[in-house]
This record gives C-alpha cells, sequence and structure tokens, in this order.
C-alpha cells in the first residue's frame, strides 16, 4: 500500500483533484447555509413534535406521537386541512386557467398598445405587499360598508356577505390571492408563449385549423413545461397562506379560514404548544412533498419538454 | 499558495457567519448607571406617553437608564418574548398581556417581586387595588405589577339616547334591550357586538351570575343559564336588528366596532374602558361610559396587562430593575398614565393624584371604570387559559351567533372541551 501512494501522480490528476477540492469550498457556503436554515430545522421540527411544553420551556417533557393523536382527534385540525386543501384548489385552479387565458389574450398581435397597459396593470399587484392588499380588500369586501356590496346593490344584485359568513369568507380570501398573484403568473406564461416558434402556427394556419384547435394542440403542449412550474410554485405558495389571514380573518369566522400555517402559528405562539404546532408542521411538509410529487408525475405523462 | 488564501478566506467567512450570532452583550460591571431594557405593548399616542414617562424616570435619577422599545402589539410582542425567552435574551422587564403572565409564571422564568418589595420600605404592595392584583401572585411570588389594566366598560352615544329618553344609560339587560331598540333609526343600529373577541361575553355571562372557571379550576363555571343567556340576548337583538356585528381586520375586531361607534353606525358598544379617551376625542358626539349592564349582578373581568421582569439577572440589574417597577406603578405614574389613556389608576394614590383629577373636570367619566373595580372577579391563572378563551369560548361564540348552533349547545361544546384540556 505505501508503495502505491508514494507513485508520483500526473500534474494533470493532482490539478483536477485541487480543483474538485475548490468546487466543494466554493459551494461551501451555501451548502452550510442550507444545512443551518433549512436542513436541521426540519429535523429539529421532528424532534420537538415529540416532546410536550412550551417554546420557553427548560426541559420538554416526551411524550411520543401524542402530538399527532391530538391533531387526528382535533376537529379544528380537520377543518383546517379541508380549508387550506380548498383554498389551494380554488386559488391554483382559478389562477392558472385565467392566466392561460389572459397571456394568450395579451400575446395577440392586436391592440398592442391596451395589452402593454392591460399587462402593466396586471402585475401591479405583485409587487404590493400582501398585509397592504389585504387591508384594502378589508374595506372592499366589507359588507355594510364595503365598495363591492354597493356596487352589487346598484346594479341590483343581493349584496354577498364575504368575510363576515363561514360560507363565503374562505372563498373572499381566496379572490384576494388571486388578483395578487394573476399578473406575476400571467408574465410566466406570456414569456413561455413567446417563444414558442411561429412556423408552428403558420403551418397550422396553413391547414386550416380552427382556433380552438390550435390552442388546445400547440400552444398549451407547447407550454406546458412552464405551466408545470407555475402550477407547483403555486401549490406551494397556497400551502404556506398566512399574511392575508390574519390580516383579514384571524381564521375566523368560526375557524373558516383557519389555514395549516396560520394553526401552527397559534398553537406555537399563542397557546404554548409548539409539539402540536411541529406536529401539524409535519403534516405540512408531508402535503407538500405528496402534492409536488404527484405532480411531477402528472408532467412525466403530460409535458412536453421541447 | 494563492488558491490556498482563497480556501483559508472563505473559510474564515464561514466561521465569522457562525459565531457572529452568538454574541452575548456584556452586563457591565463597573459603577456607572446600569442599562436595563423595557419591552412594551403601547402603539401611537399611547406609546408616545410611555416614552415620556421613561424618559422621566431616567431624568429622574442617575443610577439606572431604561431603553424603552415598543415591541407590537400583546400577539406579536408575545411572539418576539419567546423568541427572545428561549434564545436567552430576555429583556429585563417586560409588559405581558394578563392572561398570559400565568404562561411565564408556569414555566419558571419570572423574577419573585416579593422579597425586592418587602425589603423596601418605602413600597407597600397593600396600597394597590386589590381588583388589579389578580394576576400577580402565582405560587406564593409576586411574579407581575399592574401597569396598564382596563375592564370592559359600556360606551354610549349620549346625545342619541337622551333623544329617545335615556337621560341615564341603561342599567340592565331588559334597558339596554329597549335602548337600543328605540336609538336604532335611520339606519343606525343600536348595540354594537364585537364577536371577535370573547371577553366581552364572558363580561356579560358574569352579570348572569356565571363564573369564568368552576370551584375546582378545572373547567368553565357557566355550564348553566348564566352562559347561554347572554347568547340569547344577542341572537334576540340581532334578530330584531337592534344589534349588529361589524366587520373588519381579524374578522369582528374591536377596532372595526369602535371604527363604527365613532361613525355613528351604532350607539351602544362595550370595550375596554382604556379606550375612553379614544372615543370621546375622535366622535363627534358626546361618548357616555357606564357599567356593563346587568341582569343579576355587576361584574368586571380584568383585562389589559402587566409588568414582569425576567429571571436571572445580576443584583444591580435586579435592584434597578425593582426601581423603574416600583416607579411605574407609583400614584403620580399611574395616575398620569391613566389620565392619558383610559386604563385604570392602580392604587388610591394614583387615583387621588393632582394630574388624574385635572383630567376629570374635561373627561367627567374617566373614572367610572374604577368603581367598576369594586365587582372584580376571580380569573383562572394558569398557562392553558388563552387557549380556553381564544380557541374554545371566542369559536363556540361564534358558532351560536352566526352559525345557528343554539346557545345550549354552544355552552356544551365550550364545557366539553375546556374539560378535555384539563384531563
Amino acid at each position: 500500500m505505501t508503495k502505491k501512494t508514494k507513485a508520483v501522480k500526473s500534474d494533470f490528476a493532482k490539478a483536477q483533484r485541487t480543483e474538485k477540492i475548490m468546487g466543494y469550498m466554493l459551494a461551501l457556503p451555501a451548502v452550510a447555509l442550507l444545512l443551518a436554515f433549512t436542513v436541521y430545522p426540519l429535523f429539529y421540527m421532528f424532534y420537538r413534535s415529540l416532546y410536550d411544553g412550551s417554546i420557553i420551556t427548560k426541559n420538554p417533557k416526551f411524550v411520543g406521537m401524542e402530538n399527532y393523536l391530538a391533531l387526528v382527534e382535533s376537529k379544528d385540525f380537520h377543518q383546517t386541512l379541508t380549508n387550506t386543501a380548498y383554498y389551494t384548489l380554488v386559488t391554483v385552479g382559478i389562477t392558472m386557467v385565467l392566466a392561460v387565458l389572459i397571456a394568450v389574450w395579451l400575446n395577440g398581435k392586436r391592440n398592442r398598445k391596451v395589452n402593454d397597459i392591460a399587462q402593466t396593470f396586471l402585475f401591479t399587484p405583485h409587487i404590493i405587499s400582501m398585509v397592504s392588499v389585504s387591508t384594502l380588500f378589508l374595506w372592499l369586501m366589507d359588507s355594510n360598508n364595503g365598495l363591492f356590496n354597493a356596487v352589487l346593490t346598484a346594479l341590483g344584485f343581493e349584496p354577498y356577505s364575504f368575510l363576515a359568513s363561514p360560507d363565503t369568507a374562505l372563498f373572499s380570501v381566496c379572490i384576494v390571492s388571486i388578483w395578487k398573484g394573476l399578473g406575476y403568473y400571467v408574465l410566466l406564461i406570456m414569456a413561455a408563449l413567446q417563444n414558442i416558434p411561429t412556423n408552428v402556427y403558420e403551418a397550422a394556419e396553413m391547414d386550416d385549423t380552427p382556433k380552438w384547435r390550435t390552442f388546445f394542440k400547440i400552444t398549451l403542449p407547447m407550454i406546458s413545461p412552464t405551466i408545470l412550474f407555475v402550477s407547483v410554485v403555486a401549490v406551494i405558495s397556497s400551502f404556506k397562506v398566512f399574511d392575508s389571514i390574519s390580516v383579514m380573518t384571524g381564521g375566523g369566522p368560526v375557524n373558516a379560514t383557519n389555514t395549516l400555517v396560520y394553526y401552527i402559528y397559534d398553537y406555537a405562539y399563542k397557546y404554548g404548544k409548539p409539539g402540536q404546532a411541529c406536529a401539524a408542521g409535519m403534516v405540512l411538509l408531508l402535503c407538500v412533498v405528496v402534492v409536488t410529487y404527484v405532480q411531477f408525475l402528472v408532467g412525466k405523462k403530460r409535458v412536453h419538454y421541447q | 499558495m494563492k488558491k490556498f488564501f482563497a480556501m483559508l478566506l472563505s473559510l474564515a467567512m464561514m466561521t465569522g457567519m457562525l459565531t457572529g450570532c452568538s454574541n452575548d452583550s456584556g452586563k457591565d460591571q463597573n459603577d456607572g448607571p446600569v442599562t436595563i431594557e423595557f419591552w412594551h405593548s403601547m402603539g401611537s399616542a399611547t406609546g408616545e406617553l410611555i416614552q415620556e414617562i421613561v424618559d422621566e424616570f431616567n431624568a429622574s435619577q442617575d443610577e439606572v437608564i431604561v431603553n424603552a422599545v415598543y415591541q407590537g402589539d400583546y400577539n406579536a410582542a408575545g411572539t418576539k418574548i419567546q423568541a427572545a425567552v428561549s434564545g436567552g435574551n430576555a429583556p429585563h422587564v417586560a409588559q405581558i398581556e394578563i392572561t398570559r403572565v400565568g404562561y411565564y409564571s408556569d414555566e419558571g422564568i419570572l423574577l419573585d417581586l416579593y422579597p425586592l418589595a418587602n425589603a423596601d420600605k418605602e413600597f407597600d404592595l397593600d396600597e394597590l387595588y386589590t381588583g388589579v392584583m389578580n394576576f400577580s401572585y402565582y405560587n406564593d411570588q409576586l411574579v407581575s405589577l399592574p401597569i396598564a389594566r382596563s375592564v370592559p366598560v359600556m360606551y354610549y352615544n349620549k346625545d342619541a339616547l337622551k333623544a329617545v329618553g335615556y337621560d341615564e344609560a341603561p342599567k340592565n339587560w331588559e334597558e339596554l334591550r329597549d335602548a337600543s331598540d328605540k336609538v336604532a333609526v335611520d339606519g343606525t343600529k343600536g348595540y354594537g357586538i364585537a364577536l371577535g373577541d370573547s371577553w366581552y361575553y364572558l363580561a356579560m355571562m358574569l352579570t348572569a351570575g356565571g363564573q369564568v372557571y368552576n370551584e375546582e379550576e378545572n373547567g368553565i363555571g357557566f355550564y348553566d343559564e348564566s352562559g347561554t343567556k347572554p347568547l340569547q340576548l344577542w341572537l334576540d337583538m340581532l334578530a330584531d336588528e337592534s344589534a349588529f356585528i361589524p366587520e373588519g381586520e381579524a374578522y369582528a375586531s374591536t377596532s372595526a366596532l369602535r371604527n363604527a361607534f365613532m361613525a355613528g353606525q351604532c350607539n351602544i358598544i362595550m370595550q375596554s374602558s382604556a379606550q375612553y379617551r379614544n372615543l370621546s376625542d375622535n366622535s363627534e358626539f358626546e361618548v357616555g361610559v357606564a357599567y356593563i349592564p346587568m341582569d343579576k349582578t355587576y361584574a368586571a373581568i380584568p383585562g389589559g396587562s402587566n409588568l414582569v421582569a425576567f429571571d436571572g439577572m445580576t443584583e444591580e440589574e435586579e435592584e434597578a430593575t425593582w426601581k423603574f417597577m416600583k416607579y411605574m406603578v407609583s400614584g403620580d405614574v399611574s395616575g398620569k398614565f391613566a389620565a392619558g389613556t383610559g386604563y385604570l389608576p392602580v392604587s388610591d394614590a394614583a387615583l387621588n393624584s393632582d394630574i388624574y383629577q385635572a383630567k376629570l373636570v374635561d373627561y367627567p367619566d374617566l373614572d367610572i371604570a374604577v368603581g367598576q373595580l369594586e365587582y372584580y372577579v376571580k380569573m383562572p391563572f394558569d398557562p392553558t387559559y388563552v387557549e380556553v378563551k381564544d380557541n374554545i369560548i371566542g369559536r363556540y361564540v361564534q358558532e351560536c351567533i352566526i352559525n345557528n348552533m343554539s346557545p345550549e349547545d354552544a355552552v356544551e361544546n365550550m364545557y366539553q372541551e375546556v374539560k378535555k384540556l384539563y384531563e
């Protein structure tokens, strides 16, 4: 063995090795940050989910799966899960459909000026802070004095209860997040649309293909990688909804808008039960992993990469 | 060689990054003034008043310098304090919402002020009102002192009520109903209900003869008529449109209710006594203050916040902390704070202070809440109460009022769920 190591390596191999080490060293800061702020908290969250006691406690008590059992038994938590699922489906569903339609419309060659203005207006909400947007919508959606109901009643419709009723509150929160996120997703999809080579469309035009067919057979498949990406991002951000809930409803009325992350916050900091909060955090993690995995699985079959 | 230095440099940067956050502020040991950190939750005008009081304290002596920091409302500050405590960076003194004092006490991280208070010849604990000391003793330790304490009171539009024959405020539930009914004309409403805070439900329940907790302190003390009656009253009043529920921030919050009242949308509301100056200054009509109308008895459920100090400081810091806390509850300071806000004066000395008495000329109803203190009630003082109040009671009050659950079922659910927490 010692004789082998003594063998002089070629300069080439030596240089290659230093380069390799150098690469790791350069990646180290990023990896270290990831370990410190993502991986370690993840494991700590799991560890803490097995313990009882508040955040400030000096000696947490090991309780095994009790925190998870508490979640299974809690009607509140079940409602929180249903709320989160509803919020995600409605927000992502409506956002995706609208974003694709609007992007296709904006990408059209007619009315260049109108399109530019529309695009600016659509994108503006994205750069406003969610808290400001929520406060604004609180006023607009007030069922007694809000602008929305003033318009509805002026047009002869019944006033809508928006945030006042447990039946409509969650959908109202969805509207806010759709309004705010739409412009950003439209922009991403427009970028994809502009990358579709024009010759495909020209060929379709020569064959006299109907518009709707061009859309479903050419446009959609061509932008499917972007749609997949956008939907994954949208789903994850929907799972994490917090600001609008915190400002607009505080989880109410009657728990109707309580979502996973808000539930975690309440239990960790307000009710002094971080164990249960961490258990809920693990459930959130599981949900995001499963949903994202399914999305990629579906994507493999449906998405066409060029 | 160059590469080696590059590597060394990146390593150095790494270690710098990791150790950068563990830098502990050295406690000063020299003879200069002791600096103590004070975290409070008083925003806007009240925050300025707190700062003014702290500045006066700093100027009045040269041994202690208090550094007052606003940390957001009770919720936000609570989050920050917990994070700070678990990170070992707790402030010396903090203002904590009373129902959460039990949570910190239970962990044994609060400084027992009793030895300091006892040794201090200039200070007499008995001077403080009994009605504001109910969140101060935990397992025979003095863990907190009252600072911004309040009780819910009824505010009413004096002009509007006078017009319908109520020269004085409604005293009981029948009068409340009658007055609300009469005053609800031309689109305005009578009685506004802040459904987002169960404090007001509890206040009404207490007047119907219930208690917050039972004798054994392991379940609700209104598992009977006293629990259902306020709900039925609200349902009836909402049904005949003499009452309404405002909307706004965090669903039907108290701030939304205040806005509705000041805008003249409703004429009778229940709010913290601390809101008197605010409501009076910002309304175009004359604002009256009265006790929470009673069913069987008057009652005053405590609210607001106390001052606590955290354990683990040096002896010098403890002394400095005590000096500051003592100052905050002294007659003139408490009187000044109460006069400037509507929070309760914590002692007769505060009530009789010149500054408080002078304010009574402009705000004649300022001391009405103090009278209500006589009807103070026993309150649960343990870590679970926050969840009981906000998550369980608040939730089923809403279930009943806006989600068609019967008052009996709502109270039954409160009973069952609270019982589960104490099993």
